[in-house]
C-alpha cells in the first residue's frame, strides 16, 4: 500500500517536472532573427534604408578589386610606362606581361566585382520601384539615376577588358559581356549569352542619359557629395569618355560642350563649376574635393581599398616608371609640376616611383577629372577639324601650362596636334587607369617593355580571357579565342 | 528554463519524516563473492536511524520500536530493503548494480549491455589515451578503432586533427563527428581566430577519460537525429569507485623535434644553381644587369661564408611536461572524482607553446532511496602561442609562414647583419624598408622577396587563450523498480581571447602605405561560445516472465548555442617598446571578427529495445528535431534507426562448438539520420549587411542569397555484421559492412559570377554521394604463459567514396588550396579528387617540361622564350598556354582506400611494452611543397634540383632550369609529377614500462608505481618523398584533402613518465 503511494507520489513529482520542462520550451527560438544584418523583407522599408542601399551600390563600384583600385591599375600597367618590381602573380605581373590564364584570380575577381556592383544596382532599382510610396518621385528618380550611373561605369570598365575586340575594330559587332539588367537572388537566370559591344554601349548611354536627366546639378556645398556622388556633370563627362572610346567624336563634342566653356579659362558653364585647379597637386591631396574632381571614390582609413589593391601601393611598391617610357619624353620638362610633385627618381635597382596617389588609406581615387574632359574634347575637335583646331590646341595648352607654364605647343598639322594630345594624356592621366583604354580604342599595338613583348591587336592576349568559372557555370558563355 | 531548475532544487530539498523506539540489529554485508563491503549505508525507513558498515563489512544499528525494515545501499550495488522480523542479526550479500564498463556500453541517453547492442559501436579504453604526449584526446586515436580515421594534419601544437568516422560524410559542412562528454554535446575544432591554433577539445584532460564509444551506424546514432550523420563520439569521464580514496599522480617529461626536415641546397650549390638559371634566361633584364652575368654570390660575413640553415632558425627541440593528480573514491552515498592537470608543452617550432591548467570535479550523491543527484564539472584554460606557420587551413601561402620560409629562404643570406641587427632591406630607411618588406639580400643583386623568419618570430606575438567551463548537473529519480527519470542540465561555455601583435619593422605588420605610418599592428578578439543543453528522459527497464526484456527510453532535449564575438584592430605603432594591443597606436581600424549568432535545437526522442532471452534483440530509435537554421516550413525533421541482432551462440544447437566458438552474434541495422552542421545559422535568409561608403555614407548591401528550401543533409546508413569469440574469447573479432548513402548534401552551389550574387554561390541541398566499405577488428591473447602475456589487435577499414550527383548545371566544384586549384569534385569520382595537369617527363633533347594538354597532345614549355612563344607542340608550332581549367585531369586518389591500426602489448613480470601503429593505403598526396622547392625564382631548391637537365641527351625528371620559371615544376599550376603515393605504416607510439614490485611499494605505503619511457611517432615506413604523408594543409575540409603545401610535418616526441597510485 505504502509502495503504491510512494510510486504515485514520485510519479506526480516527475510528471509535474516534465510538464514544466516541456511547457518551458520556446518554439519561437526556432525562428531567430539575425541581429547584425537585415533580411530582404525589411531592407528597403524606410527612406533611410533606401538611401543606404544607393550608397551600397557606390561601395560596390569602389571595391579594391574594381574601380577603387585594381581595375584602374590593370588599365595602366598594360601600357608601356611601367616596370614590374616584384614579379608577384598576385599583384598584376601577368597583367603587365600579358600572360593571364583564364582562371587567374585577377581575371576572376575583376569580373566578379564588376558584376557584384551591377547586381547590387539592379536590386536597388527594383527595390526603389517596389517602395516608391516611401519617397518623393523626384528623389526616387534621382536615386535611380545615381544607380544607373554606377551601372554604366561598371559595364564600361568590364567591357574594356573582356570584350573580344575593341569597338572600333568592328564597330561594336563582336561579343562583349552578358548584359544583366534584372536582379539575381537565386540560381534562376544563370545562363546568359554575351551581348555585342553595340548593345552594351547602347545600354551604357541609355543609363547615362537617364542619369543626366535625373541627377541633381549639385548636392550643395557641404561635405564631399559633389565629388563622391554622381551629378549631372559626372554623367555628361562620362559620356565624353564613352563616345571617345566608340570613336564618335561629334558626340564627344556635343557632350563636352555642355560642361566646357568655349574659351579659356575653361570651366563648366552649367551645374557645378568644374574646372582645372591651379596646382595639379591639389587635385590629388586632401580634401580631395577640388573643382577639378568631377567624380572620385572616397577613401578613409577605415574604408580603404584594402591591401594589395590600392593605386598608391602599386605605384610606390609593386611597379615603377620604366626609363624608356613616358619618363623619357624630352618635352616633359624636369620643372613640370607633374614631375616635381609626382616622380621619385630611380635609385640603384629601385625604379622611379609615381606618387600621384600615394596613400591608399585616404587618397580618394579619381574616376573623372576635368582635365580628362578637356583632353577628350580637344582630341575630338582635333580629329574632326580639317586643320589644327584652335580650341583643341587651347585646351591642350591649358592642361600643359597648368603644370608647365614654359611650354606652349604650336603644332603645324592636325596629326601633330592629335599626337601631342595623346602624349599629354599619357602624362596628365598617368596612374589613373587610362593607358590601355587609349591604346585599345585606337587599335594600336601595346609596345614591348622590359621582358614583356609587344602585343598586337591580332593577339589573343590583346584582351583579357573570359573567367574560367563563368565559362564553366554559364554554358551560353563563349571564350575570347 | 530557470524556473525548471528552481523546481529541481526544491525537489532535492524535500525530506520525508517518520517516528521512533529502541532495539539493536547487527550483521555483516558482503558482495557476491563473499568479500566484505565497507561504507554500506544502513537506514531505517524515513531515515531516522542510520549507520554504515565498517572495513570488515560489519554494522550495528539501534532502532526505535516499530521499525520493521532496513534499507541497505552502497555505491555500485543494488539497494535492498530487508524486513526485520524478530531477528537481531541480519547478514547477507549485496548484488552488484554496476556491471563493469566492459559489459556495458554508453549509448547516449542511457546504457546497454554490450551483447545486446544491435548497432556498430567501437569502444576505446582510457589506457589508450592516457600518458600519450598530445594536447587533445583525439590526437591519440589514430588507428585505435575500425571505421575511425584520425589524421594529424601537422605538428603545430593543439591544431585539431582530422577525425572521420566511416569517411567523408559532408561536402561543404564538417565531417567532424558529434562529441558528447558525459551526455553534453560540446564544441570541437579550432576556435581561435588568429594563427595560433586552439582546439576546443584540448580543454579536456585526456587523463580524465574513462572510455570513448564511437557510434557509427544508424541503430546506435539515430538517437542523436540531425547531428548523427558524421557519427558520434561519447566520452565518459572517470567516476569514483567504491572503496577507500584512491590518489593517483601521473606525470611525464619529454622532448619533441621535427620528424624530418627537407634536404635543401647549401649556399654554394644555391649560388651555382641560380646563376645557371640566370645564364639560361637571356631575357632576364633588370636595371644594370648584363644578361648572363651572375646575380647571386657567396657572401662572407666577418670572413665566413654565409650558409644559413634556415630550418635551424625555425625548428627546435622543445621541452614538454605534464602533471596529473587525481583523488577518487566512493562511500555509502557519495561517489567522487577530483583531478587537476598542468601541461606545459613546447613545440618543434620555435615559440610554439601549449599550456593547460585544468580542474575537474565529478560528484554523485544519493539523496535518498530514490533520488540521486550529481555533477560533472571541468574548468580548464588552454593557452597556445604560435608563430605564423603557414600550416593552418587557408594559410599555406602566408608570406610569413614559417614552414615555407624554413626551406625557400636563400641560404646565402643571413638572419642578422654583421652589426648584429636584423638583416632586412632598407633597415635604415623606413621608406625603402616598407617598399620591400624583405629579408636583406646581402651581396645578391636581386631581392629575395621573402620575409626574415627570425625577425618576425622574435618580434611578433600570436596567442590564443580559451577558458572553458564544461559540465552538467543531473538528478535521477527512481520511480519504481526499473523506471527511472533523469533530468540533466549541461553547459559548454568557452571564452576565448585571441591576441596578435605584428611588429612595425618587418613582416605582416608593414602597412601598405608609404605616407601614412600604419606600420605595426595589433588585433584582439574576444569571444564567448556557449552551448546550454537541457535533457529529460524516462527509462524503463523490465522483464516479463524472465524472457522478454525491455528497455524503453523517451525524452526531450533542447539546446541553445550562442556565439558572441568582437574584435578590434589597431595600427601605426608609436614605439618599439609596445607589443600589446593596449600599447600606443595612431590608427584605430574597423572591428574585426565580429560574430553574433545563435541556433536552437528542440527535440523529442524515443528508443525501444527488446530482447528475448538475450538471444534475439530488436532496437528501434526515433527522433524528431526542430532546428532554427532550417528554412521556414522545413524546421522539423524525423530521423530513425532500427537494428536486430541474434546471439547465435546462445542457441542450444551451438553447444557443440561452444568450446571453440564461445560467442557468435550477427547483427544488422538500417536508418536515416541527419547533418545540420553544413547549414549556416541564418543560411535560409536573404540578407543585406551594413557598412559605409567613404565617410558619412552608411550603406546597406546585398550580402547573402538565401535558399528558402534549405534543410538538413540526410544520411541513410546500412550496417551488417557479425562478431565472434574463440576459445573463451582468447580470439575475438568483429566484422561490418557499411553502406552510407548521403543525399541532400549542402553545397555552396556555384553561380556564374556574372550574376553578381554575393560569394558567387548559394547554399543548396544539391549533392549526393555514398561511402561503402568493410571493417574488421581482430583481437587475440596470443600468449598467456606464466609471467608472460602478449595481446594483439588489428583493425582494417576499407572505404569507397563516390559523388553521385551535384546541383543541376554544376559539373564540378573546384577545391582551392590557398592560391591553387588542387582538387576537384565531380560526379562519378570521389569527393575532393586531385586536379592536375598531366606531364610527360622532360624532353631529353631540349630539357623542356612536356605537358599534356586537354586533347592529349604534348606541349613543351620553354620559359626562356618570350611569353607568346613559350608553349609549343612537338612540331614547333605555337600552342595555347596550358591551364588547369582547360587541361586539368582528375586523379581520384586523394582518399585512402584502406586504413587501420594495430596494437601489441607485452607483459613480463613487472615489464610492459606497448606498440601502437596505424596505416593508410591506396591514396596519393599532392606534394605541392615540391613544386615550390623546384621553383626557379630566388627560392632555394631541393637537393634534387642537381639532377636537372643540362645537355642534350640528359634523361632526367627535372627540366632545364631557367631563372624565374615557376611553371615547369608545378609552382603555377599543379602537375601530376608532384603526386606521390601516400601509403604509410606509422608506428604512432612505443611505450616501455616497469611496474615496481608490490611488496617493495607496500613498504613505503604506496599502492603502485610504474615508470615508463615512450616514443611518439618513432618511425614510419613510406615511399613518400615529403616530410610526411600523414598531412593535410587544408585541415578537415572535404573538398581539398591530401594536399601537402608549405606546411610543417609531424613531430617526434620522447617522454619519460611515472604513474603512482597511493
Amino acid at each position: 500500500m505504502k509502495n503504491i503511494k510512494n510510486t504515485i507520489y514520485r510519479s506526480l513529482i516527475v510528471l509535474t517536472l516534465s510538464a514544466i520542462v516541456v511547457s518551458g520550451c520556446d518554439k519561437e527560438r526556432l525562428s531567430p532573427i539575425p541581429q547584425t544584418v537585415l533580411s530582404d523583407v525589411s531592407a528597403f522599408s524606410t527612406p533611410t534604408r533606401i538611401a543606404q542601399q544607393v550608397f551600397g551600390v557606390y561601395s560596390a563600384v569602389k571595391s579594391g578589386q574594381f574601380l577603387g583600385g585594381r581595375a584602374l591599375i590593370y588599365q595602366d600597367v598594360r601600357g608601356e610606362d611601367w616596370i614590374n618590381a616584384t614579379n608577384n602573380v598576385v599583384t598584376a605581373v601577368s597583367v603587365w606581361n600579358f600572360s593571364l590564364p583564364s582562371n587567374d584570380n585577377q581575371v576572376e575577381n575583376m569580373w566578379s566585382a564588376g558584376y557584384a556592383a551591377i547586381n547590387r544596382g539592379n536590386l536597388v532599382l527594383e527595390g526603389i520601384d517596389a517602395n516608391a510610396n516611401l519617397i518623393a518621385p523626384t528623389v526616387a528618380s534621382a536615386y535611380k539615376a545615381e544607380v544607373q550611373f554606377c551601372r554604366a561605369l561598371s559595364y564600361f570598365y568590364l567591357q574594356s577588358l573582356y570584350a573580344r575586340r575593341p569597338f572600333n575594330a568592328d564597330n561594336g559587332a563582336s561579343a562583349s559581356v552578358p548584359l544583366r539588367l534584372t536582379p539575381n537572388k537565386s540560381p534562376e537566370g544563370a545562363n546568359l549569352a554575351r551581348a555585342t559591344q553595340s548593345v552594351i554601349f547602347t545600354q551604357i548611354l541609355a543609363d547615362l542619359n537617364f542619369a543626366e536627366a535625373n541627377l541633381p546639378a549639385t548636392y550643395g556645398s557641404t561635405g564631399d557629395s559633389n565629388v563622391v556622388r554622381a551629378h549631372k556633370n559626372a554623367a555628361i563627362a562620362l559620356k565624353t569618355r564613352v563616345f571617345l572610346t566608340m570613336g564618335n567624336y561629334a558626340s564627344v563634342i556635343t557632350e563636352a560642350n555642355k560642361i566646357v566653356s568655349v574659351a579659356a579659362p575653361f570651366q563648366s558653364p552649367a551645374n557645378i563649376t568644374n574646372r582645372l585647379v591651379p596646382a595639379v597637386l591639389s587635385a590629388f591631396r586632401t580634401p580631395y574635393t577640388s573643382a577639378e574632381n568631377i567624380f572620385s571614390l572616397p577613401m578613409t582609413v577605415n574604408n580603404s581599398p584594402g591591401g594589395q589593391n590600392g593605386l598608391g601601393q602599386y605605384w610606390t611598391t609593386e611597379f615603377g616608371l620604366i626609363g624608356t617610357g613616358i619618363l623619357a619624353d624630352a618635352n616633359w620638362k624636369a620643372t613640370d609640376a607633374r614631375r616635381t610633385n609626382f616622380v621619385t627618381p630611380a635609385a640603384g635597382s629601385t625604379p622611379a616611383r609615381w606618387t600621384k596617389l600615394n596613400d591608399d588609406l585616404n587618397n580618394y581615387v579619381p574616376i573623372i577629372r576635368y582635365a580628362e574632359v578637356m583632353l577628350n574634347l580637344a582630341e575630338a575637335l582635333a580629329r574632326t577639324g580639317t586643320a589644327v583646331d584652335a580650341r583643341a590646341l587651347a585646351l591642350l595648352n591649358a592642361v600643359r601650362q597648368r603644370s608647365d607654364a614654359t611650354t606652349t605647343f604650336a603644332p603645324s598639322t592636325k596629326d601633330e596636334l592629335i599626337s601631342l594630345i595623346l602624349n599629354e594624356r599619357r602624362i596628365e592621366l598617368l596612374g589613373e587607369g587610362f593607358r590601355s583604354l587609349d591604346i585599345m580604342r585606337l587599335g594600336a599595338t601595346f609596345p614591348a617593355k622590359a621582358s614583356a613583348g609587344s602585343v598586337a591587336p591580332t593577339s589573343v592576349s590583346y584582351v583579357w580571357p573570359i573567367p574560367a568559372s563563368e565559362l564553366l557555370l554559364n554554358p551560353l558563355m563563349t571564350p575570347n579565342n | 528554463m530557470k524556473k525548471c531548475l528552481t523546481t529541481l532544487v526544491v525537489l532535492f530539498m524535500l525530506k520525508l519524516c517518520a517516528f521512533a523506539q529502541e532495539r539493536t540489529v547487527t550483521g555483516k554485508i558482503s558482495n557476491e563473492q563473499g568479500a566484505p563491503i565497507q561504507s554500506v549505508s544502513v537506514v531505517s525507513p524515513g531515515g531516522k536511524s542510520g549507520t554504515q558498515t565498517d572495513a570488515d563489512g560489519n554494522y550495528k544499528i539501534t532502532l526505535p520500536e516499530g521499525v520493521k525494515s532496513l534499507t541497505f545501499s552502497a555505491i555500485d550495488f543494488e539497494t535492498v530493503t530487508k524486513s526485520l522480523g524478530k531477528a537481531s542479526v541480519l547478514s547477507f550479500s549485496l548484488i552488484s548494480s554496476n556491471t563493469s564498463l566492459s559489459e556495458v556500453v554508453v549509448t547516449g541517453y542511457g546504457t546497454q549491455r554490450r551483447k545486446n547492442v544491435t548497432g556498430s559501436i567501437s569502444s576505446i579504453n582510457a589506457d589508450k589515451i592516457k600518458n600519450v604526449p598530445v594536447q587533445s584526446f583525439e590526437q591519440a586515436l589514430s588507428g585505435k578503432a575500425a571505421g575511425l580515421n584520425v589524421i594529424l594534419p601537422n605538428g603545430v601544437l593543439n591544431n585539431p586533427p582530422v577525425v572521420r568516422i566511416r569517411g567523408v560524410n559532408s561536402i561543404s559542412g564538417s565531417s567532424q563527428p558529434l562529441v558528447v562528454i558525459d551526455g553534453v554535446p560540446v564544441l570541437s575544432g579550432d576556435i581561435s581566430t588568429n594563427l595560433s591554433a586552439n582546439n576546443a577539445l584540448g580543454n579536456l584532460n585526456p587523463n580524465d577519460i574513462e572510455d570513448i564509444q564511437v557510434l557509427k551506424d544508424a541503430a546506435s546514432s539515430a538517437i542523436y537525429g540531425s547531428r548523427a550523420a558524421n557519427g558520434v563520439m561519447l566520452i565518459t569521464t572517470k567516476k569514483g569507485k567504491s572503496g577507500k580514496a584512491k590518489v593517483s599522480y601521473d606525470a611525464w617529461v619529454g622532448s619533441t623535434k621535427a620528424f624530418k626536415v627537407f634536404d635543401v641546397l647549401g649556399a654554394r650549390d644555391y649560388v651555382d644553381i641560380k646563376n645557371e638559371a640566370i645564364r639560361n634566361q637571356p631575357g632576364e633584364v633588370f636595371n644594370g644587369h648584363v644578361p648572363g652575368s651572375p646575380i647571386f654570390f657567396l657572401d662572407t660575413l666577418n670572413g665566413q661564408i654565409v650558409d644559413t640553415k634556415w630550418a635551424d632558425e625555425v625548428y627546435q627541440t622543445g621541452f614538454q611536461q605534464n602533471h596529473n593528480l587525481s583523488v577518487s573514491g566512493a562511500n555509502a552515498g557519495t561517489r567522487y572524482f577530483f583531478s587537476t592537470n598542468y601541461s606545459d608543452q613546447e613545440g618543434m617550432i620555435q615559440t610554439n607553446t601549449f599550456k593547460r591548467m585544468q580542474m575537474r570535479m565529478n560528484i554523485e550523491q544519493k539523496v535518498n532511496t530514490w533520488v540521486t543527484v550529481g555533477a560533472n564539472f571541468n574548468f580548464s584554460r588552454g593557452n597556445t602561442q604560435s608563430p605564423s606557420t603557414g600550416s593552418l587551413p587557408g594559410t599555406p601561402f602566408n608570406t610569413a609562414g614559417a614552414a615555407r620560409l624554413a626551406f625557400i629562404t636563400a641560404p646565402n643570406v643571413s638572419a642578422y647583419r654583421p652589426d648584429g641587427r636584423y638583416n632586412i632591406m632598407g633597415i635604415d630607411n623606413p621608406t625603402l624598408r616598407n617598399q620591400f618588406n624583405q629579408i636583406g639580400r646581402n651581396r645578391n643583386r636581386i631581392n629575395s622577396g621573402l620575409i626574415n623568419p627570425v625577425m618576425v618570430r622574435e618580434l611578433n606575438k600570436i596567442t590564443s587563450i580559451v577558458d572553458q567551463l564544461q559540465g552538467d548537473i543531473y538528478a535521477d529519480f527512481k520511480i519504481i523498480k526499473g523506471l527511472n527519470f533523469r533530468s540533466q542540465y549541461g553547459v559548454n561555455w568557452q571564452s576565448g581571447l585571441d591576441e596578435t601583435f605584428y611588429n612595425s619593422l618587418h613582416g605582416d605588420g608593414i602597412g601598405s602605405n608609404s605616407t601614412i605610418d600604419d606600420d605595426g599592428s595589433a588585433f584582439s578578439v574576444a569571444g564567448r561560445y556557449n552551448i546550454s543543453n537541457f535533457q529529460n528522459y524516462l527509462t524503463y527497464d523490465f522483464s516479463l516472465q524472465n524472457q522478454h526484456n525491455f528497455n524503453i527510453t523517451a525524452g526531450h532535449e533542447e539546446q541553445r548555442t550562442e556565439f558572441n564575438r568582437f574584435g578590434a584592430s589597431r595600427s601605426g605603432l608609436t614605439d618599439q617598446f609596445f607589443n600589446e594591443f593596449q600599447g600606443n597606436f595612431t590608427i584605430n581600424n574597423n572591428p574585426i571578427a565580429n560574430l553574433l549568432t545563435e541556433n536552437y535545437l528542440l527535440s523529442y526522442f524515443g528508443r525501444f529495445n527488446y530482447n528475448f532471452k538475450n538471444k534475439y534483440v530488436l532496437s528501434l530509435t526515433g527522433r524528431r528535431d526542430g532546428y532554427s537554421a532550417f528554412a521556414e516550413g522545413k524546421k522539423w525533421g524525423n530521423f530513425y534507426g532500427g537494428g536486430v541482432s541474434w546471439n547465435v551462440s546462445e542457441e542450444k544447437f551451438w553447444d557443440n562448438i561452444k568450446k571453440t566458438v564461445n560467442a557468435f552474434r550477427v547483427r544488422g541495422s538500417y536508418g536515416q539520420v541527419g547533418n545540420l552542421a553544413a547549414v549556416g545559422n541564418f543560411g535560409s535568409l536573404s540578407t543585406f549587411s551594413a557598412f559605409q561608403y567613404g565617410l558619412g555614407y552608411p550603406t546597406l548591401a546585398f550580402s547573402q542569397a538565401g535558399n528558402q528550401n534549405l534543410k538538413w543533409e540526410t544520411s541513410t546508413k546500412l550496417d551488417i555484421g557479425f562478431s565472434f569469440g574463440l576459445f573463451k574469447d582468447r580470439i575475438t573479432g568483429e566484422f561490418s559492412y557499411y553502406n552510407t548513402k548521403l543525399t541532400d548534401l549542402i553545397i555552396d552551389r556555384p553561380l556564374p559570377s556574372s550574376m553578381g550574387v554575393p560569394g558567387n554561390s548559394i547554399q543548396a541541398n544539391a549533392a549526393n554521394m555514398y561511402n561503402r566499405g568493410i571493417e574488421l577488428t581482430l583481437g587475440a591473447k596470443v600468449i598467456e604463459k606464466g609471467d608472460f602475456t602478449w595481446n594483439t589487435s588489428i583493425n582494417i577499414t576499407t572505404q569507397k567514396n563516390e559523388v553521385t550527383a551535384l546541383a543541376p548545371g554544376v559539373p564540378e566544384i573546384i577545391g582551392i588550396t590557398g592560391l591553387e586549384r588542387t582538387n576537384i569534385t565531380r560526379v562519378g569520382q570521389p569527393v575532393g579528387s586531385f586536379f592536375v595537369v598531366k606531364t610527360n617527363g622532360v624532353d631529353p633533347t631540349t630539357g623542356q617540361r612536356v605537358f599534356v594538354d586537354g586533347r592529349g597532345r604534348d606541349v613543351l614549355f620553354n620559359f626562356a622564350e618570350a611569353p607568346a612563344n613559350r608553349w609549343k607542340y612537338r612540331d614547333g608550332t605555337i600552342a595555347p598556354p596550358i591551364s588547369i581549367a582547360s587541361d586539368g585531369v582528375v586523379d581520384p586518389t586523394s582518399l585512402p582506400k584502406v586504413y587501420g591500426g594495430f596494437s601489441n602489448n607485452f607483459y613480463f613480470k613487472g615489464f610492459d611494452l606497448n606498440v601502437d601503429a596505424f596505416y593508410s593505403l591506396g591514396n596519393k598526396v599532392y606534394f605541392g611543397s615540391r613544386a615550390g622547392m623546384l621553383d626557379q625564382r630566388f627560392w632555394n631548391n631541393f637537393q634534387e634540383v642537381k639532377n636537372r637537365w643540362q645537355k642534350p641527351g640528359d634523361v632526367t625528371n627535372i627540366p632545364r632550369i631557367v631563372y624565374n620559371d615557376n611553371f615547369s615544376n608545378g609552382s603555377a599550376i599543379p602537375i601530376d609529377a608532384n603526386l606521390f603515393s601516400g601509403n604509410f605504416l606509422r608506428v604512432r607510439s612505443i611505450a616501455f614500462g616497469y611496474t615496481l614490485q608490490q611488496n617493495w611499494v607496500d613498504k613505503i605505503n604506496i599502492s603502485s608505481i610504474r615508470l615508463y619511457a615512450q616514443a611518439l611517432n618513432p618511425f614510419i615506413i613510406t615511399n613518400y618523398p615529403g616530410v610526411d604523408p600523414e598531412i593535410s594543409v587544408n585541415g578537415n575540409t572535404a573538398l581539398t584533402p591530401g594536399v601537402d603545401r608549405n606546411t610543417v610535418g609531424q613531430a617526434r616526441t620522447f617522454t619519460l613518465g611515472i604513474n603512482v597510485g597511493f
